[in-house]
């Protein structure tokens, strides 16, 4: 996991289909992985309601 | 199936994708493809509980590392070739109700980074002669995913829209010795009136030349022609300007505002490109809170935009409106305790 400019760090996995995905991640970053709770987005309207 | 397809009268490649017909769409919030993959839960695109960015290969793509021969043959003015490039996805949160304007600062710069090094990794593969950083927000502009995100597409060409535009650069610096982008930028600098947002190293601006209604141009001040020239200096700067731009786009209206997001940087074919300048242009698709602009028939067929309203009006409006200045948006950014 070799670090780069900016402080990232990467790992790359095979996804089962064989697609790569890379993991950044940020050690130095206060910004620390969000937990990931519940959040339903602020929808835009959607083309009807427009 | 998937091809490139030559178009012999525009003289552009047109990428056939029939499998895209089959992508998700607009599926609900709990079963959103682009969140992190809960205990329990569906599993997502995204085999972890959480993340913090992650990029990867478009399950529906255009382009394909090892893409199936074209299963059409030429015909006698159209060549065809394999769709033959990278199609990634960039996911900027695990939130799912995140945004560039909502985000951190610090998220935005290390997306930055993210899109920096995919510049370098991809541009690296001597396939890849142009990589394509971009953001299509909102189902205005045929968002399917509403998860916060953007794509990389990674051209086994230069596409045409850069190519047009640095074959202008190039002339204007064998003309005058300068960048047209540098001097494009000074006059909008010098004139103020289409000023948009000023952080010390990057600006946004409507351009005077604006073929949509809230088009903006955001650009380093010194001239760089690719990501792989930023300082840690130019990104926080860059995230400071992008997130106020943003926000004031997201308080025109006082909701969310659909737009399109594309970066212009040098091609990665291996030759020097000093008439490129980096930039981001912006194209929200509203005229007005309800209306749309459509590429209608003399925009989709005819190549020239109408524009029904007055880039100096708009930029005006612009700047009365959201985070009044950049430090404005590093000091609500420290507020939240995030600085």
């Amino acid at each position: 996991m070799p670090e780069r400019e900016g402080g990232l760090e990467r790992e790359a996995v095979r996804l089962p289909d064989g697609r790569r995905l890379i993991f950044y991640r940020f050690p130095q970053s206060a910004a620390r992985p969000a937990p990931a709770p519940p959040d339903p987005a602020p929808r835009e309207p959607t083309r009807e309601e427009r | 199936m998937s091809e490139l397809r030559w178009h012999p009268f525009l003289r552009e490649w047109v990428v056939t994708a029939t499998h895209r017909q089959e992508r998700t769409f607009l599926p609900p919030a709990d079963y959103c493809p682009l969140c992190p993959t809960r205990p329990g839960g569906f599993p997502t695109e995204v085999p972890a509980e959480t993340y913090d960015i992650v990029v990867f290969e478009n399950k529906f793509p255009s382009l394909q590392r090892s893409p199936p021969p074209p299963a059409v043959s030429a015909t006698p003015v159209s060549p065809v070739a394999p769709a033959a490039g990278v199609c990634e996805v960039v996911l900027y949160s695990p939130r799912h109700g995140d945004s560039l304007t909502s985000m951190p600062l610090e998220r935005i710069r290390n997306l930055a980074w993210v899109w920096r090094d995919r510049y370098l990794e991809l541009g690296a593969d001597p396939l890849v002669k142009y990589v394509f950083v971009f953001e299509n927000r909102g189902e205005a502009v045929g968002v399917t995913l509403h998860h916060p995100h953007g794509q990389i597409y990674a051209f086994p060409y230069v596409p045409p829209i850069p190519e047009r535009e640095l074959a202008a650069s190039r002339a204007h610096l064998e003309a005058h010795g300068t960048c047209l982008l540098c001097a494009a930028m000074e006059a909008e600098r010098a004139d103020g009136r289409r000023l948009v947002l000023e952080g010390e190293r990057f600006v946004a601006w409507v351009p005077f030349f604006a073929r949509w209604p809230f088009e903006v141009y955001l650009a380093p001040r010194r001239h760089q022609a690719s990501m792989a020239e930023w300082t840690a200096e130019d990104v926080a700067d860059l995230a400071a300007v992008l997130k106020g731009l943003l926000g004031k786009l997201d308080a025109l209206f006082g909701r969310p505002l659909p737009y399109v997001m594309i970066v212009h940087q040098a091609p990665t074919d291996g030759a020097s490109h000093p008439e490129c300048h980096l930039h981001f242009e912006f194209y929200p698709p509203n005229r007005t809170a309800t209306k749309l602009k459509y590429l209608a028939g003399c925009e989709a067929g005819g190549g020239t935009f109408i524009n029904d309203t007055l880039p100096e009006e708009s930029a005006a409006e612009l700047r009365r409106v959201g985070p009044a200045s950049v430090a404005a948006v590093i000091a609500a950014d420290r507020a939240a305790g995030r600085g």
